[in-house]
């Protein structure tokens, strides 16, 4: 599973770390990738029914940005950190956008 | 407040360089007791003072500037303008300004067919106007902001001169707030404190009065309005100095003082107020911050999350049997249909790729209205499509008429946003023809083309500031949706209680308290239910909401 997504990389953000499972034990886990609004992606692989938290964290963490400015949508519908892809019905090689929080006042 | 600009005055002295040889600040210095006498010195003098030349005697010389400048009491000036104000000239009086650093009293600014004059009375009463014909002044950069809480009566107009007939290259905004110097070589900057309804029909006055006024009037570019209002955020006409370490160590959102209770409730119910997930148990739920809803303070800009949740909360109050016919887009929608990254996949695939699975479970085109919030470069405005359901439908079986879809863009600032028409217009091809080919239709039908469906630019209230179009985005879809459940849509044309004075702007600004308050309730019913572990107390208004969920 994990080669066939190697084809797909082209930002040079994939690298092996990524493939590591972020939560241990046993259960099934599926490859997630989360895409960015400069369209660079990164893979993850999670237990289904571990939360998206340590999923968020590792992408924030690796990309160098606040948690708080950065919106998950699985989608179109946005994400929480406690929620699981089990619950979410994800399945394997679906894709996350991670988006950058908008405000808005005026016009330029 | 004078006696803060008093002492602003006096701290700032020795920054200020206006009164030396070399500044480009052009005073007539009038003596008080002087008699009214044809000696007295006038624009005409002072031109050739100045210039070396007199002033053209094309450029009829008005009854007003033979009148001693600022003879009068300072509270004269009001009084004065208002008598005098005609077609031809445009008085706008402040009730407190800033020029270069110095800060004035009494400042007036005089608009004619030919010339700009500011006048004002500097700290210890010394007073001075300075002229521009408009040839020399190549552009005013207009930029105003609310500043008080009370958003209906104040508004700070930043405008700048930039002066063509000085020889070196106009210094932008951007390196006047950065402090490089050169700014004082070609650009005065004047901030004036006016009453804001005032100033609206003020400018479209001074626009209407020549086309050379419509030349140099100009927005300020994205850069250069941060920074602006980034300045005039923190400290409207004290902190202004183009020292940008000194104003931002001290960065203290400050209010007036009559404004201190609301701040001071404000930053209560800020600290009251940690997070809320809603609606609770669903699984696209929206979570507002603490860091959300301190951005509904007055001036705020309104986050991504402010808006779908309010927008989440206006559908939950739908009735149950109507929630079929809207859909909701959250704010992300649009920005992922029309922004791919530069560098990504994505860009290759068409925009309706980028974003099918949004709809996934939804068939668009059995809505009767759908709506979109728009996120562009800072600006917050709403597309809502109607009656798309329509298209599908057969006459004979709905039995009722059918309308023509149309698009309706929804925009409090009305400019140039262009792209958002053809986005949409192209998202909702590629959505028909995906549709028809799901549904398997027969041979021709599968690539039937959409008709075209019309764009328009529905003419609805403006916002008077340009910090409220996110507020004037959900008023849009809070009143809309109170609206389309009576309307009775007509065959043709855009519903037609879409009009100019569609609501008061009242109601918007009052929009942000009232958000605050219900974010609060809900926070507060949030918290007992999570104590009372399942047994929920709910205020009213959320037990109406889970109700018709």
């Amino acid at each position: 599973m994990a080669g066939a997504q190697d084809s797909t990389n082209n930002t040079g953000v994939h690298n092996e770390e990524e493939k590591k499972p972020l939560d241990g034990g046993g259960g099934a886990h599926i490859n997630l990738k989360v895409k960015g609004q400069d369209g660079g992606e990164v893979f993850f692989r999670i237990k289904s029914t571990a939360t998206l938290k340590k999923l968020m964290h590792a992408y924030c963490d690796r990309q160098s940005v606040d948690p708080q400015s950065i919106a998950f949508l699985f989608d179109g519908r946005r994400l929480r950190a406690e929620q699981t892809p089990a619950e979410l019905d994800m399945e394997d090689g679906d894709e996350i956008d991670a988006m950058l929080h908008q405000t808005g006042g005026m016009a330029l | 407040m004078f006696e803060d600009m008093e002492t602003a005055n006096k701290r700032q002295k020795p920054l200020v360089e206006i009164e030396t040889e070399t500044s480009v600040f052009d005073f007539i210095e009038e003596e008080e007791d002087r008699p009214a006498s044809s000696s007295r010195p006038t624009t005409e003098t002072f031109y050739k003072r100045r210039n070396g030349t007199p002033l053209p005697s094309a450029i009829p010389r008005p009854d007003w500037l033979r009148r001693p400048v600022l003879k009068r009491p300072v509270n004269a000036i009001q009084e004065i303008s208002r008598n005098d104000a005609s077609r031809d000239e445009v008085i706008v009086t402040a009730s407190r300004a800033r020029f270069g650093l110095q800060h004035v009293k009494a400042p007036s600014m005089r608009f004619t067919s030919h010339f700009v004059e500011f006048r004002a009375v500097k700290g210890f009463g010394q007073k001075y106007s300075i002229t521009w014909r408009l040839e020399e002044i190549r552009s005013f950069m207009c930029y105003y902001v609310f500043h008080s809480p009370l958003a209906e009566e104040k508004a700070m107009v930043w405008i700048d001169v930039h002066k063509e007939s000085l020889p070196c290259k106009p210094a932008s905004l951007k390196q006047f707030a950065l402090g490089s110097g050169r700014f004082q070589q070609n650009t005065d900057t004047y901030v004036l404190e006016v009453n804001n309804k005032d100033w609206i029909e003020h400018q479209r006055t001074i626009l209407a009065m020549t086309k050379k006024y419509k030349e140099i009037w100009g927005r300020c570019t994205s850069d250069e309005a941060e920074i602006i209002r980034e300045q005039l955020a923190r400290s409207p006409l004290r902190d202004l100095s183009n020292n940008l370490h000194q104003t931002r160590a001290n960065y203290v959102p400050r209010f007036k003082a009559e404004d201190s209770s609301i701040s001071g409730r404000i930053s209560e119910d800020v600290q009251k107020f940690e997070v809320l997930v809603y609606p609770r148990d669903d699984s696209d739920a929206v979570t507002v911050t603490q860091s959300d809803f301190e951005m509904l303070k007055p001036m705020g800009f309104l986050s991504d999350s402010v808006i779908d949740f309010y927008i989440k909360y206006l559908q939950g109050r739908v009735p149950t049997k109507k929630q079929a016919q809207f859909y909701f887009f959250n704010s992300f929608f649009y920005r992922k249909l029309a922004e791919p990254g530069r560098n990504s996949q994505d860009s290759g695939k068409s925009p309706y790729e980028r974003v099918k699975k949004w709809t996934r479970k939804v068939d668009l085109f059995d809505k009767d209205y759908i709506f979109i919030p728009v996120n562009q470069r800072s600006h917050w405005s709403l597309i809502i499509i109607c009656h798309l359901g329509h298209l599908a439908r057969s006459p004979e079986h709905s039995g009722s008429r059918l309308a023509t879809p149309c698009i309706l863009h929804l925009d409090s600032l009305e400019g140039s946003h262009g792209d958002v028409e053809k986005h949409i217009q192209r998202y909702l091809s590629e959505a028909w023809m995906e549709r028809n080919q799901t549904l398997h239709l027969s041979g021709n039908l599968s690539h039937e083309v959409l008709p075209h469906i019309q764009f328009y630019r529905a003419e609805v209230p403006q916002q008077t500031n340009l910090c409220d179009c996110g507020l004037f985005l959900l008023h849009y879809v809070e009143v809309f949706l109170r609206a389309s459940q009576v309307y009775q849509p007509q065959r043709q044309g855009i519903p037609d209680f879409l009009t100019r004075d569609w609501f008061k702007t009242a109601d918007v600004s009052a929009k942000r308290r009232h958000i605050q308050e219900l974010l609060l309730q809900l926070h507060q019913a949030m918290h007992k239910s999570n104590l009372n572990n399942g047994t929920k107390v709910l205020p009213a208004d959320e037990a109406l909401l889970v109700g018709s969920k």
